[in-house]
């Protein structure tokens, strides 16, 4: 059974002091001035998602962009516009759901836009004996809130009792307009030239949740 | 007891810092132009690289004449460290289809150095005699424009076009027959630095009609023979990028700092 877990115990350790340099034998020896140790102890996972700035790879990729522009509709139409970095750090295997996911709406008008958001991810893990990686891609789609992906269905085993999961999760998130509104019009080229012109907004809401029960 | 509290408060501090559930959010923005529908026009858009929005800076050149202008303005923040871009920029045309022949735009910008935030707002005129040397700082900048072979490739399969029509027959697809430019610019990389102040330099970029293709175009919409209509994208962008260098900065220094620039478009064939 999966739940959310809290911190059972942490144990910190703080070592500072100044160090100077010493001089012995002829030979100097310089040591920092202070060290600091911070060390968890039980499960927990942390996500960031990083947005790209609008255009600052040659318009290649970053928000917002154009919806008008033509290398927009050829990657809405082909691999996706890459707008956003995401990673996870986490002890534990973990499940990602995207809680909130409403199309791209326009700021005065009712006009949707819907789309699917692409999770690139390589994660890597540690399932007891070995050191082992997996690629793949996560895909969500606007207007479906509560989608859930589990770390747990992208590794190529269960992790066995007794071992452990120590991973990071790191990757590219790609916006792609969906092929097919819900009223069956292509929305690609066609259903862009009639949507209003203004702006467009859509809140993401993104949680990661430590799961106990596979530890 | 101090000590138990100050423990007792580091590991709240750190189950606060460590959660096993996280949260994020990612705010998608996209904006669609409004129809750029004046003829013979050419338009300077100004895109701040954190909140750029649709009619931001925005400003449209009707009526191209030679050595016309276009002034825009824009606030940026300070950038300490790493070089950043502060602002993009784009040129668009409706001139229609152009003959053979050459269009030449001409990007000026002219930076302030970055003034303290506190003696903000000053009205921007070049000079900064009012402004104590502790109460600046210079910056860095860059502005780039893509390269010719990018622009080439690029155009080759979704880039900028213009183009006449043939119909075949009405409400059916039509093919349009496009002409193809190809962007010739002057360099792709130009630096420099504010002083004290001044004006810092200007850079060219040119625009030359290379020679005709054929080109297939979907349209679903009703077009009279007769029409005029013609399509523009953009004919020129870029970046703009700046940094204040730690060297030139202090902790004496520290604070909120805004720079002024003013981009100037000027156009002639």
């Amino acid at each position: 059974m999966k739940k959310i877990v809290s911190i059972l115990v942490f144990v910190s350790i703080i070592i500072s002091g100044l160090f100077s340099a010493v001089y012995k034998d002829g030979n100097y020896t310089v040591n920092s001035e202070g060290l600091e140790i911070q060390a968890g102890y039980g499960e927990f996972a942390e996500i960031s998602i990083t947005p790209i700035a609008a255009q600052s790879e040659a318009y290649l990729a970053g928000m917002p962009f154009n919806i008008m522009e033509p290398y927009v509709q050829y990657q809405a139409e082909n691999d996706g516009r890459l707008i956003a970095k995401w990673d996870v750090l986490a002890n534990t295997p973990f499940s990602i759901t995207i809680t909130e996911c409403p199309h791209l709406k326009h700021e005065t008008t009712d006009t949707a836009l819907p789309y699917h958001l692409t999770f690139e991810y390589d994660v890597s893990y540690y399932d007891g004996t070995e050191n082992k990686s997996v690629s793949g891609e996560w895909v969500f789609t606007s207007g479906q809130n509560n989608q859930k992906k589990n770390v747990k269905d992208v590794m190529e085993e269960e992790p066995v009792a007794g071992s452990y999961f120590i991973g990071s999760v790191a990757g590219d998130v790609f916006f792609q307009f969906d092929q097919v509104m819900p009223d069956g019009v292509t929305l690609v080229s066609d259903a862009i030239d009639d949507a209003p012109g203004g702006n467009y907004f859509a809140t993401v809401k993104i949680c990661i949740e430590a799961d106990e029960g596979a530890q | 007891m101090r000590r138990i509290l100050f423990i007792l408060l580091l590991m709240l501090a750190f189950s606060s810092l460590f959660s096993a559930g996280s949260d994020a959010t990612l705010e998608i923005h996209a904006y669609k132009p409004e129809e750029f529908t004046d003829k013979n026009s050419v338009r300077l858009i100004i895109t701040d690289a954190l909140v750029p929005m649709e009619n931001q800076n925005v400003s449209t050149l009707s009526e191209i004449k030679e050595n016309s202008e276009l002034n825009l303005s824009d606030y940026i923040h300070s950038y300490l460290g790493d070089e950043q871009i502060v602002f993009s920029y784009r040129i668009e045309s409706n001139a229609g289809p152009v003959e053979a022949g050459s269009m030449q735009f001409t990007l000026e910008f002219d930076v302030t150095p970055f003034y303290h935030e506190d003696v903000w707002p000053i009205a921007f005129n070049g000079a900064s005699g009012d402004i104590a040397e502790e109460e600046r700082i210079d910056a860095a900048f860059s502005i780039t424009t893509e390269s010719l072979n990018y622009q080439e490739n690029y155009e080759t399969e979704i880039g900028f076009y213009d183009y006449s029509h043939e119909i075949s027959s009405r409400n059916d697809i039509c093919t349009h027959t496009g002409l193809k430019r190809t962007l010739r610019h002057s360099s792709s990389l130009t630096s420099g630095n504010t002083e004290n102040g001044n004006a810092v330099f200007s850079t060219k970029i040119n625009i030359e009609v290379t020679g005709e293709r054929d080109r297939k175009y979907r349209c679903q919409e009703t077009l009279l023979p007769d029409s005029e209509e013609y399509r523009k994208l953009w004919i020129a962008r870029g970046a703009i990028n700046m940094n204040v260098y730690e060297s030139d900065y202090d902790s004496s220094k520290i604070g909120n700092y805004k720079s002024f620039v003013k981009v100037t478009l000027r156009t002639g064939f």
